[in-house]
């Protein structure tokens, strides 16, 4: 059980659904056919939109002027999935006897659009690529919780991305033992810190809660706890494969922070297979 | 905080499992470079690397290093510990599930049968952690930034025990040639047009890939003084950095690995003239040798020109995703036996590359404090400081 309080400072998100969180909740209700998300071409990546909605996260954020110091943000980037666009294409060009294309050398890990990132922004701090057996909101967050205490790291933004394709469908039906699932284009991330008030967690009540305005609360992510198959068998397949966990919980924070939810209040990342995690957010 | 033991290590070289196989290639400087056997490279510029005997599916090198590791510690399982994984997935399965739907063929002769699930790499993770009984507590992490995976691995799992987050952390990575692999880096015109891994030499013309990989289990010291457990190693810090500079390619001053230096030396509170060896990264390629020896001046300043260097990719090729893990390993070798192991190939200085790099012969030495270098696609860079288990006090 981890139990290092991080803030919220800031969430993007894009999807078939377009660029809003909103967007993304009325998605996962009634999701729509389409399966692709817009995002804008990243030079030197090619055949694949998993560099190009990377990129727009990061972006987003960098944009924002959330980010205080660009030497001192930490990125965790996590899919359980993968790149398949670009993992798909080198090994059917490979098969058909096409000589791969040097391009896809690189792009076939996610470190080079990170690399690329780095580029453009002048991120010199620690960058990491994750793989995940289900939502993806733990690893994340438990690697954001261990980044945030590092003298080096101010904030950390984690970044969840996921592909939609045919043998990522099939596998997903074979991971979740049948369960229908969708998958479509689509990355979600959030800018955290490490909370610089009263440790929520020691304190173990409201009263370490710390108000943004009038209008909007901070909201903080305080725990993630391992959870047992029996714990989360009841919920049914949701539409976000393998991102859903982090996708609920910008959509929780968001409505949290407007009044919108009580807090605290929990999400779940569902391990493919059963069980995973609980992760507690309050304001 | 808390202060983080290797007590167990499960080992692969291209030469075989374990230390012996370790002694007798990697310390000895026996390279391991041969014409690709796994399958047909007509197709290629790049012709050899450096295979193992192992005939299982990646997965599998991952469960038995895993054992071994387990063995080493004198642990049954990984009840109560938590398991961090450096690793991709296994190609064979993905080019598997195509060449079933291109051409009908459902197996290809020389290749075990690799279901497509095991492509995912964290399926490797639950995998491991459900066939050695995890809990549901343990944390579980999958990483799979390339070059630089299972030493960012063997990172993370030091915090987590520094941090106060786990007392056992299984640590590794692992990586076997694949057609698929090979492809891309020839695409990349990377391997070596000599077939021969000559890391810091003037006439180094590039990298080649082997197979290989190493699982850790480190833990708190007074956890593993408690149960007795044998330590061989200290992790004393580690460091990670981006170089900012480039999607593939080094920075040419070496910035990004310097400041991963920095921070391994400032994370272990050591200063740069404690060091005894440098375990390089070490690819063989123009660029990379050169950004790295930049990087170490840097960060060392004129202890840089004291600290042996060497780079046993020359002898292992690169492991990829398990290098970093597999290095690790070979380091507390290298204490233990009080041998530097050699940079092989070496044929003659290059003006860029200008420090003691151990050519071609083993050389005996007393290894108290190591730090082992690794680098990434991405310009991502990691350092792990190491310790002799005889300075583990107090």
């Amino acid at each position: 059980m981890s139990r290092t309080s991080l803030r919220i400072v800031d969430m993007a998100c894009v999807g078939p659904w377009g660029d809003t969180i909103e967007g993304m909740a009325s998605y996962i209700e009634a999701p729509a056919l389409q399966a692709q998300a817009a995002a804008a071409q990243v030079p030197g990546f090619i055949e694949s939109a998993f560099p190009p909605l990377v990129y727009q996260m990061i972006r987003s954020h960098m944009d924002s002027g959330n980010v205080r110091d660009p030497a001192r943000l930490a990125i965790v980037l996590a899919s359980a999935l993968g790149d398949t666009g670009t993992a798909d294409c080198a090994s059917r060009n490979l098969l058909a006897g096409q000589v791969h294309n040097p391009l896809l050398f690189y792009q076939s890990v996610p470190n080079s659009i990170l690399g690329y990132a780095a580029r453009q922004y002048g991120l010199t701090g620690l960058m990491t690529a994750l793989a995940h057996a289900g939502d993806g909101l733990s690893a994340l967050l438990e690697t954001a919780m261990l980044y945030s205490e590092l003298p080096d790291v101010e904030q950390v933004l984690i970044i969840g991305v996921e592909l939609r394709s045919d043998r990522a469908d099939e596998l997903l039906a074979e991971l979740t033992e049948g369960k229908a699932m969708r998958a479509c284009d689509q990355a979600v991330s959030l800018l955290l810190e490490r909370s610089s008030g009263e440790d929520v967690s020691e304190a173990g009540s409201s009263e370490a809660r710390v108000w943004a305005d009038d209008t909007t609360a901070v909201v903080y992510i305080e725990e993630v706890r391992g959870q047992s198959a029996a714990d989360s068998s009841d919920r049914p397949a949701r539409p976000l494969a393998g991102n859903q966990g982090l996708a609920d919980l910008a959509i929780a924070a968001s409505r949290i922070s407007r009044g919108e939810m009580a807090a605290p209040a929990a999400v779940y990342d569902d391990l493919f297979g059963g069980g995973g995690y609980a992760v507690t957010l309050n304001r | 905080m808390s202060r983080v033991v290797i007590t167990g290590i499960g080992m692969m070289v291209p030469g075989g499992f374990g230390e012996a196989a370790a002694r007798s290639t990697v310390l000895a400087g026996v390279h391991q470079f041969r014409p690709v056997t796994r399958f047909d490279t007509t197709p290629f510029r790049g012709k050899a690397a450096a295979e193992s005997a192992f005939g299982g599916s990646l997965l599998e090198l991952g469960l038995r290093l895993t054992q071994e590791a387990l063995d080493s510690a004198g642990l049954a399982d990984l009840s109560g510990g938590s398991l961090v994984l450096g690793i991709q997935g296994d190609y064979n399965g993905l080019q598997q599930y195509w060449r079933a739907r291109m051409t009908g063929e459902h197996g290809h002769p020389s290749q075990q049968t690799v279901p497509v699930v095991e492509f995912l790499p964290a399926y490797h993770l639950q995998t491991i952690a459900e066939r050695y009984g995890m809990s549901p507590d343990g944390k579980r992490l999958c990483l799979n930034n390339a070059c630089i995976a299972s030493s960012n691995a063997l990172g993370v799992g030091y915090e987590l025990i520094r941090q106060g987050k786990a007392g056992t952390v299984l640590c590794g990575g692992y990586s076997l040639v694949t057609e698929e692999m090979f492809a891309k880096f020839d695409s990349g015109r990377a391997f070596a047009q000599d077939g021969r891994v000559r890391a810091f030499s003037a006439n180094r013309s590039g990298m080649l890939l082997g197979d290989g990989g190493a699982m850790l289990v480190l833990e708190e010291l007074e956890h593993a003084r408690r149960r007795g457990a044998l330590i061989r190693a200290e992790l004393l810090g580690w460091g990670l950095s981006c170089d900012a500079y480039h999607v593939c390619q080094p920075h040419p001053d070496g910035a990004g690995m310097a400041l991963a230096i920095e921070r391994a030396l400032r994370s272990a509170g050591l200063q740069p003239d404690q060091l005894d060896y440098i375990h390089a990264h070490g690819t063989g390629t123009p660029l990379n040798d050169r950004s790295e020896t930049a990087a170490i001046k840097q960060a060392l300043g004129d202890a840089a020109y004291r600290t042996p260097i060497s780079s046993t990719k020359s002898v292992t090729g690169h492991i990829l995703e398990g290098t970093g893990a597999l290095e690790t390993a070979l380091s507390v070798l290298a204490m233990k036996e009080g041998v530097l192991p050699p940079t092989v190939g070496y044929e003659g200085q290059d003006a860029s590359c200008d420090l003691d790099y151990v050519p071609n012969e083993p050389r005996r030495a007393r290894l108290r404090k190591v730090v082992n270098l690794n680098a990434s696609f991405g310009g991502n860079n990691t350092a792990l400081v190491l310790g002799h288990p005889e300075e583990v006090a107090g």
